[in-house]
């Protein structure tokens, strides 16, 4: 049978498949079957049983033992000395799947899960010849480091940015030199407020109505960009046919959750339905150690080998970066990405990702997915969730990619080289998007982010006070991202350059201001309109005038027509007339802007949870191939 | 059937000949405009001068010359484009001719055709073919028309062939950026030429046409918002901005002296508007005839490459586009003679050219073209307007007569410039010919509205018309001094006549 086998692989695991069938554990048509795969994918045999899900890890890793004549333990039941951790090697051992055990007669026993040659050629130049091996399961190593290193690990995942890189982390809100200058502005606008007061709001005004002109102006911009056809033809699928799966580097993906037991299911289903190699695929199902249901749900599924639950200790902030951080310690893959648990990603996404990476210059650490939905029928608020996801992705983001302005990385599907993410000291715990503060940083560090051309979609929000408390978190987000930013802007400009130094000034914080400067226009405006008062004319001297004018008419209708171009794009045709009510989702975005604000001063790092599954749509319906396509 | 011009062929050639390309381009424009600008001066010389670049003119002028720079000066009853760009090169120190418009007009021309030799060298049309398709149509009467009868004109040829080329992208390579330049196009054309809407309600028909069938089998309806949106935004912001400064939205469709109403104030004064004023078949009939004759070569194109429906249908759209607006527009009055269409299918040709693959049959083409440019003088001839009569009266050599002698009234008050009462409705001829607004009291200062509420004037000179001639009608000063023009005012000296215009000048102060 082993001839059959076209890759070289441990003498043992020509024997492994024919041990478990001798044992009764496996059939051999789902040997041959997985020696098929095998040859496909050229990844271990034992690899594809457990991710295929057909022997149970400890039926597994027993046969290992006695295929290895290794003893097996099970390390529930004889947990380590932890005296035996170096704790500086923590990551090795949860990702190459080992760990120091014992210490018998001198003598050091290491348990290890994969048992390969290569692999105890390693640990015996490590910790010498006289080492010697226990076969465990790959799940006990990753228990018994959470359970040995909680700690230490927790430390690391919420304050390694905050101690390498303070000048990057979010854990200080605002700086003293920013409360001084934020202060010393205040100071002088009230002061000139009440000193020359027309003159004041003249100026105010005017500063405004300039920045809205020429953050009109970058948007043009970035939708003439966008809307090149090269835009979206970064991987075809005579690409993907062509890609062969032994190429393929493992994948990790990130699956954050809280309180969403009953996702787990569709969500299994969506990542088995993924066109990449099972065996290659490192699930973490990111939980909180607190989040009972959740935890049991996923083992009552009774998941493959591949999917691990990372069960992430309490400890503040409770944000998903920090869950995030604290799953990173166990990843193994190359490539790595986030999934939310509703998401419904393009099946050949990661391939996808993996040919973006491979034609992208070596500097592309991140790959961004485009995100959409597919509830947007639902209602009124879910059609312009999707309206404004499909400008910000299809448009705006391949479009900022082209123009080397810091991407904010979408919440889901980007795609990351795990080794930059780690270089980069991976999310900040202390900043609710994350996402976004990651996209300028890797920016910042001369790394690039790209876009491809695959869709996840997602359930858009269809409350509104979940919305509002959704939108809230990313405003609140945006203005830490730019805070962090922007406390050092003489050394911004110097790492991102004139183009991406204004993008984000325009980009990140222009939608803030936009959201917050809003209200006092539209009062302004609706009163004008109702009483005609003369006394508005003298904060309008006519150059301000005729440039808010054409922010008032053309700047406005120029995004109404943004939205519909989205839909246009995306083939969402319907969606096309609502556009038309976008200045009412504007107001909306008021309201959760100023709720961010609130909550950055009194309660900064409060992650306002999103609730998912509100939608009517149910998952197992959607049909990812009747999706619009952009 | 494959084209005879390949991708390959064409990537080859970008990259051993792309500088080559920009230089001979780049000559093309430096001919073409000095072909245009020597065209202008010709016309110049016979006394031929667009009414239009004269009354534009002397808006940058006032505009530039104000204290400050105020929309409401220049008014809202014509498209502001014209205005800005002459603002521009009014600001340009020594520019202060309102030849300015007719050497823009010139430029703006022969970057058109500058463009599209690049573009036909994408095509893959060898050099002297290129050299002489381009040096056809560009002596092309309606593009010689195009070049010197008015800054609106050369500006709806350049931006009308940019749509032209965004449909080719759209058909050819169903690019959405060709649909948002197509759609843009109209929304800035609004602000640019009054005739943007009729154009864009001709286009309505053809759009089920013009756009590629999956874009089509997708949403009709999604097709028409996309394209048209931009326009709607356009229109209703003027309206808007008619209600803020003028308390009236329709402002600019009532008022009889606004160019949004086209000929609609004064049709008895074209030949063609008395003619067929008011019909639609038969307009459209006749302006099919002069199109075929003007410009035969899309409709051979187009059977020629019959087995190309797409592209076929296409070209006859941009063909047919034109015609229906000369429809449309005199059903409504609005076209004093057909060339205010019928130009635009000097663009609507280019585009037929690069839509069809390319033909081997350049001679046959060559002298569809030359047969054109002759059926063009006769169709320029028909039933022309005042103005393309006058213009083609310079350009055969005929010293045109003075309209009115406003020009040598402006010349007069540039040597006398002093604080002058004048209004730029009525005479903006004189403003443009006087070069600067400099010591103006113009309608829209204080200083005119005051000496308007006062029985005597004050402003040290006045210029009143003859109320018994039409210009009087237009002219405030006059509606409230009506007895000036006969009988001067007490301590006012009569300093210059022409008969219909006279300037009354204050009294040197005498000591006592």
């Amino acid at each position: 049978m082993s001839a059959q086998i076209p890759f070289a692989v441990p003498h043992a695991n020509a024997h492994i498949g024919d041990a478990l069938v001798r044992d009764g554990l496996l059939s051999q048509a789902r040997l041959d079957e997985a020696l098929a795969l095998q040859a496909r994918w050229g990844t271990r045999l034992g690899d594809i049983l457990l991710a295929k899900g057909w022997v149970r890890a400890y039926d597994f890793y027993r046969t290992l033992s006695v295929q290895f004549e290794l003893p097996f333990v099970d390390l529930l039941k004889s947990p380590p000395d932890e005296s035996l951790f170096v704790m500086a090697e923590l990551d090795q051992y949860a990702q190459s799947l080992y760990l120091p055990w014992k210490q018998e007669n001198g003598k050091l026993l290491i348990a290890v899960a994969d048992p390969s040659e290569t692999m105890l050629a390693q640990l015996e130049d490590r910790y010498g010849k006289s080492v010697r091996f226990v076969i465990t399961s790959k799940f006990d190593i990753i228990w018994s480091v959470q359970r040995v290193a909680n700690a230490r690990l927790t430390d690391k995942s919420v304050l390694e940015l905050a101690r390498l890189r303070p000048d990057q982390s979010a854990r200080q809100v605002f700086t003293g030199r920013q409360i001084i200058v934020i202060g010393v502005l205040a100071t002088l606008i009230l002061t000139c407020l009440v000193l020359w007061p027309v003159v004041t709001l003249i100026a105010l005004n005017g500063f405004l109505s300039v920045f809205f002109l020429l953050s009109f102006g970058l948007r043009t911009v970035l939708t003439w960009v966008g809307s090149h056809r090269s835009i979206d033809l970064k991987v075809s699928d005579a690409e993907v046919a062509a890609l062969e799966d032994h190429d393929l580097p493992v994948y990790t993906i990130l699956v954050p959750m809280y309180k969403e037991p009953d996702t787990l299911p569709i969500l299994s289903s969506a990542l088995r339905r993924m066109d990449y190699p099972l065996s290659k695929l490192d699930v973490k199902l990111v939980l909180e150690e607190d989040d009972i249901e959740t935890i049991q749900a996923a083992k009552d599924l009774g998941l493959e080998g591949i999917f691990e639950i990372i069960r992430v200790p309490h400890s503040q902030p409770r944000t998903k970066p920090k869950a995030c951080n604290y799953a990173l310690n166990f990843a193994r893959g190359e490539l790595l990405t986030i999934y939310d648990a509703e998401d419904k990603p393009e099946p050949d996404q990661l391939k996808k990702a993996v040919i973006a990476f491979r034609k992208a210059p070596d500097n592309v650490a991140c790959i961004q997915a485009r995100l959409n939905y597919f509830n947007s029928t639902e209602n009124w608020l879910t059609r312009m969730f999707t309206l404004e996801y499909s400008l910000w992705f299809d448009f705006y983001l391949p479009a900022l990619e082209a123009l080397k302005i810091p991407i904010p990385l979408g919440g889901t599907s980007n795609h990351f080289k795990m080794d930059v993410l780690r270089e980069a000291n991976a999310w900040d715990p202390f900043n609710v998007t994350e996402d976004a503060d990651l996209g300028v940083r890797l920016t910042q560090r001369g790394y690039r982010v790209g876009v491809a051309n695959s869709t996840t979609f997602e359930e858009a929000n269809s409350h509104v006070g979940n919305w509002i408390r959704q939108r809230s978190r990313w405003f609140k987000g945006y203005m830490q991202t730019y805070l962090v930013h922007m406390r050092k802007p003489v050394e911004l400009y110097r790492s991102l350059g004139h183009t991406g130094f204004w993008g984000f000034q325009f980009f990140v914080g222009g939608n803030i201001l936009t959201a917050l400067s809003l209200p006092f226009m539209l009062v302004m405006f609706a009163y004008w309109l109702a009483t005609r008062w003369s006394g508005f004319d003298i904060i309008f001297p006519p150059v301000v005038l005729y440039i808010s004018l054409f922010n008032l008419i053309i700047g406005n209708g120029f995004f109404v027509y943004l939205n519909m171009l989205g839909a246009f794009k995306r083939h969402n045709f319907h969606l096309m007339p609502y556009a038309l009510t976008v200045p009412a989702y504007w107001l909306l975005m008021t309201v959760a802007a100023y709720k961010g604000l609130w909550q950055l001063i009194h309660n900064p790092f409060f992650w306002e949870k999103t609730t998912h599954g509100l939608s009517q749509f149910k998952h197992d319906d959607i049909d990812l191939h009747r999706q619009p396509q952009a | 059937m494959a084209y005879p011009n390949s991708n390959t062929m064409t990537s080859i050639y970008i990259a051993s000949r792309k500088p080559r390309l920009r230089l001979l381009s780049l000559a093309v424009f430096l001919a073409l405009g000095c072909l245009y600008i020597g065209l202008n001066i010709w016309l110049g010389g016979n006394g031929f001068i667009s009414d239009f670049d004269l009354h534009r003119w002397s808006k940058a002028v006032t505009s530039i010359d104000a204290d400050e720079f105020r929309i409401e000066h220049i008014g809202l009853l014509y498209p502001h484009g014209p205005i800005y760009l002459l603002a521009m090169v009014r600001s340009v120190p020594g520019i202060d001719s309102a030849l300015a418009g007719a050497a823009l007009s010139a430029i703006l021309i022969a970057l058109m055709f500058g463009l599209w030799n690049r573009h036909l060298w994408h095509k893959g049309y060898p050099l002297w073919s290129r050299l002489a398709m381009v040096a056809l149509l560009a002596l092309h009467p309606y593009s010689l028309w195009a070049a010197s009868s008015g800054l609106h004109n050369a500006l709806l040829l350049l931006m009308f062939y940019v749509f032209c080329y965004g449909c080719y992208l759209i058909i050819s390579i169903h690019d959405l950026r060709a649909v948002v330049l197509v759609s843009s196009m109209f929304a800035v054309l609004f602000f640019a030429d009054e005739r943007t809407m009729l154009l864009f309600l001709a286009l309505m028909p053809l759009i089920p046409i013009l756009a590629p069938s999956r874009m089509l089998g997708n949403s009709l309806v999604g097709i028409y918002s996309i394209l048209g949106f931009p326009l709607m935004v356009a229109a209703g912001g003027w309206l808007f901005l008619n209600w803020v400064f003028h308390g009236n939205a329709w402002g600019f469709l009532q008022s009889p002296e606004a160019s949004f109403r086209g000929a609609l104030s004064h049709p008895e004064s074209s030949p063609w508007l008395s003619a067929m004023g008011g019909q639609w078949l038969a307009p459209l009939g006749w302006a099919l005839m002069f199109s075929a004759l003007a410009f035969p070569l899309p409709l051979w194109l187009a059977w020629r490459y019959r087995r190309y429906p797409a592209r076929m249908a296409a070209a006859l759209s941009l063909f047919i586009h034109p015609v229906l607006a000369v429809g449309l527009g005199t059903l409504i009055f609005f076209l004093p003679d057909l060339s205010g269409f019928l130009f635009l299918l000097v663009p609507a040709t280019m585009t037929a050219i690069l839509l069809m693959p390319r033909s081997r049959k350049i001679n046959l083409m060559l002298a569809m073209l030359v047969m054109g440019n002759l059926g063009g003088w006769l169709a320029l001839s028909w039933q022309p307007s005042h103005e393309t009569h006058a213009w083609q009266g310079a350009l055969s050599g005929n010293v045109q007569p003075a309209r009115d002698d406003q020009i040598e009234m402006g010349r007069w008050l540039g040597e006398n410039a002093q604080p002058t009462l004048i209004d730029d409705r009525s005479l903006y001829r004189a403003i443009s010919a006087r070069g600067h607004a400099r010591n103006l009291i113009l309608p829209f200062s204080h200083q005119f509205k005051n000496e308007m509420k006062r029985p005597q004037p004050l402003t040290q000179q006045i210029v009143v018309a003859n109320p018994a001639r039409p210009a009087a009608a237009l002219d405030r000063v006059t509606q409230q001094f009506p007895e000036l023009f006969w009988n001067g005012a007490p301590g006012y000296d009569l300093v210059y006549d022409t008969g219909e215009w006279r300037v009354w000048r204050k009294q040197p102060q005498t000591e006592p």
